[in-house]
């Protein structure tokens, strides 16, 4: 799964343990999730969308959705 | 330019999962010095009182308690965890049943077909828990 967290991220001037502190996870969740490592569950993952304000497709999307949109 | 940064949640979230570690290591090694004073005691119980065979049977199981509480301490860390450091933490367990299960087949293979010497059972248990925890290291750095 791809996910825009890190550009999100960047646009609030957050740092990985910023957003940690706010999905009360550890900062190497963040990493792995940013990093397509870990795909987040899905209570994690609303809880993300809610955070940016965004629905969750907006963050998220499956990886051929997303090459099929290139 | 950035403020520095205070401390936050996710430090402390950080900051748990170490307690959470040390506590774990803590509570093992309670557990196992208890445990190995236990299978001490019952040995020697044993070779002393020459107790019936369901005596020394039950005597022998007396060092499971212990043995639970090691358990129980691994099963408090895991539920301490958020859910990527519990997928770690899965990873590296299924990895370490796989490792000792196999390597118990074939230890018993060679005790059974080559006459290598026997070795306890009792074993098992700290392998799978040294096992588990270099596992760990490896998990956590694929996730890196």
């Amino acid at each position: 799964m791809r996910n825009r967290l890190k550009v999100l991220r960047a646009e609030r001037d957050w740092s990985q343990a910023d957003l940690a502190d706010k999905l009360e996870v550890s900062r190497q969740s963040v990493n792995a999730i940013e990093t397509g490592k870990y795909d987040p569950s899905l209570p994690l993952a609303f809880k993300i969308a809610a955070i940016f304000g965004l629905p969750i497709e907006q963050i998220f999307s499956a990886d051929d959705v997303a090459q099929a949109a290139e | 330019m950035r403020a520095e940064r205070s401390v936050t949640m996710s430090d402390h979230i950080d900051h748990a999962d170490k307690l959470a570690a040390a506590r774990l290591l803590r509570d093992m090694l309670g557990a196992g010095f208890v445990y190995l004073a236990a299978v001490l005691g019952a040995g020697l119980a044993i070779k002393g009182f020459a107790p019936p065979q369901w005596g020394a049977g039950l005597l022998a199981i007396v060092p499971i308690a212990p043995a639970l509480l090691m358990l129980s301490a691994q099963l408090r860390y895991m539920r301490a965890l958020d859910e990527f450091q519990r997928r770690v933490q899965s990873e590296a367990v299924l990895i370490a049943a796989a490792v000792i299960a196999f390597a118990t087949l074939a230890y018993g293979q060679l005790e059974d077909m080559a006459g290598f010497p026997d070795i306890s059972m009792m074993w098992v248990f700290p392998a799978l828990c040294i096992v588990w925890s270099i596992a760990t290291l490896f998990v956590r750095r694929r996730y890196k």
